[in-house]
């Protein structure tokens, strides 16, 4: 929509999340909204990049709180949200508090007992090493590049949020992958329990950049991106890092993924009220003009679901509780 | 006086506790404080700090939930009413209200009601009371009881929680929260050394269970079976 519309609707007071170019973000009011910089969306119509509008996903209430952590208080933001509700994180891209994020979620009080979803800001791929990701806070309508910023939506008893991911990779049949520690450049790794090198795998198997590393969490398969290979150090710079003792496989071509995502979105999927995709299914499965069902929202650089994720579409939904 | 120094005071701490936070929300009627013990902790970021979290009893209207790290001191633990144990969702000061309630001669429901505890609060601190503590004994609260309400939820003490986390026992999961949680602790269990850890990861699960409970009849049923020694369920 238009800055005008968005305009609009941060004036009625509705908590809002908003993505868009840096500079239409810069031109918003001040109201209960957080935003990051993109200018990729999945739109209705389809994926887009549009640098002259923005995306906004209206969560149909004015019982939001907007908060801003830095790595010294990011831990503390479930502990923030509220007892009955959810939370939208929004993180700049290449900054030290999204490695953090990446690194302790899991570890963060409350981490998995309160709902938290959001996504990764990033910049047009043609500005990479130009410009910086950043994330607004809409309160205060300042700029950030080093902090994160979140909405705490509270939600009336009776209603729960549910966060949902879609997935369509699958472990495929090559060796299990394990790591001595939690990181998101490795080396060395374990290959079926021999000691070897992620980047020598990676050239023996000739596995493509679009094929993440997946791990099983009791059902939920979690991706891990690949980012690029430095052979000299015999390193894989990944976009998520990979956890000490948790066993990965690259994942099995994926064919045709709009039908496939289509076909993988529930059903009844209840009131969705945020939903984000990665800018790697973007790329890599030709998301540019083509719809993915109800599921709309910012073309992302690193999903949240709890934990980061990379190549998964996000959504949550608000449901009754009977 | 800052929220923290009236919310130290409210809470009767004595040093090294102090209120490093306080959230308040007025909707649901909560007060969450999170206590520290000394300024530092060794210079540990604040995320790798086991922390605890325990009903305390409310102040005003407010439901007050005490949130802090359990220190090594045996001694301190016990002694300060704002703490609780390691295994359990309440601090001492809560459960000597309710002892102090039921020697007064209310019901054990009417406490409950009165203190605003829910069930599974209720359960855990009638059968702590039950062992002796606080001055209580087990008559006491068995004269005070009425029929109870149905339990469905394991109490934490209860060897299927250790069963769900120390084996691969698969059970079908369809929220995405537990599964993540549960894939989390299984990964960590097996390199806790200290039972409190493996107790507070126990609690974790369960809170889920009960935060949840309305969402997971699916997950629950299987964790009665895998009670009664059954299989959990079908590979998700």
């Amino acid at each position: 929509m238009s800055v005008e519309s968005a305009a609009v609707l941060i004036e009625r007071g509705l908590g809002l999340t908003i993505a868009g170019d840096e500079s239409l973000l810069k031109q918003l009011p001040r109201g209960q909204w957080i935003g990051g910089t993109t200018p990729y969306f999945m739109t209705s119509e389809g994926g887009q990049c549009r640098r002259d509008v923005v995306f906004v996903q209206c969560l149909d209430t004015m019982d939001v709180a907007v908060a801003r952590y830095d790595v010294e208080i990011l831990a503390n933001v479930l502990e923030d949200a509220p007892e009955n509700g959810y939370s939208i994180i929004i993180l700049p891209a290449g900054s030290p508090v999204l490695e953090v994020y990446a690194h302790h979620a899991p570890d963060f009080p409350d981490m998995f007992i309160k709902p938290i979803v959001g996504w990764v800001s990033g910049v047009h791929l043609d500005d990479l090493g130009n410009r910086s990701a950043a994330v607004l806070d809409g309160s205060s309508g300042e700029l950030h590049t080093d902090q994160a910023v979140v909405l705490h939506v509270r939600l009336p008893e009776g209603r729960s949020a549910m966060v949902h991911t879609v997935n369509l990779f699958e472990a495929g049949f090559g060796p299990e992958l394990t790591f001595g520690a939690t990181g998101d450049a490795p080396g060395e790794c374990r290959v079926d329990g021999v000691v070897g090198n992620l980047a020598e795998v990676i050239a023996a198997q000739e596995i493509g950049p679009e094929l993440p590393l997946v791990a099983d969490y009791c059902g939920a398969v979690v991706n891990v991106s690949i980012q690029s290979i430095d052979e000299s150090a015999g390193r894989v710079n990944l976009y998520a890092p990979v956890f000490e003792g948790v066993p990965y496989r690259f994942a099995r071509p994926v064919a045709d993924y709009p039908a496939k995502f289509i076909a993988a979105m529930p059903r009844h999927s209840g009131n969705l009220v945020f939903g984000c995709n990665c800018i790697l299914n973007y790329l890599h499965s030709g998301l540019k003009g083509r719809k993915t069902a109800q599921l709309t929202g910012p073309i992302t650089f690193g999903e949240v679901a709890y934990q980061l994720m990379n190549q998964t579409a996000v959504f949550l939904t608000v449901e009754g509780d009977d | 006086m800052r929220d923290t120094e009236i919310c130290r005071k409210l809470l009767q701490l004595e040093e090294p506790w102090s209120v490093d936070r306080v959230k308040v929300d007025v909707e649901t009627r909560e007060l969450h404080a999170y206590l520290v013990a000394g300024k530092s902790w060794f210079g540990r970021p604040t995320f790798v700090r086991p922390k605890m979290r325990w009903r305390h009893a409310n102040i005003g209207a407010f439901k007050t939930f005490v949130h802090a790290t359990l220190p090594d001191d045996q001694a301190q633990r016990q002694n300060s009413p704002f703490l609780g144990e390691v295994d359990r969702d309440f601090t001492h000061g809560l459960a000597q209200r309710v002892v102090e309630c039921l020697k007064a001669g209310l019901g054990y429901r009417q406490v409950c009601n009165l203190l605003e505890i829910d069930v599974y609060l209720a359960w855990q601190i009638r059968h702590a009371i039950s062992e002796g503590q606080w001055g209580g004994d087990e008559n006491l609260v068995e004269r005070s009881m009425e029929p109870s309400s149905s339990r469905q939820i394991p109490p934490t003490g209860d060897p299927v929680w250790l069963r769900l986390l120390e084996s691969e026992e698969s059970i079908d999961i369809r929220l995405l929260g537990l599964r993540l949680l549960l894939a989390r602790c299984r990964q960590e269990f097996p390199t806790l050394s200290s039972n409190d850890a493996r107790i507070m990861r126990v609690n974790t699960v369960r809170r889920f269970f009960i935060k949840h409970e309305k969402q997971l009849a699916h997950e629950i049923s299987q964790l009665l079976e895998l009670r009664h020694g059954g299989p959990a369920g079908a590979e998700s």
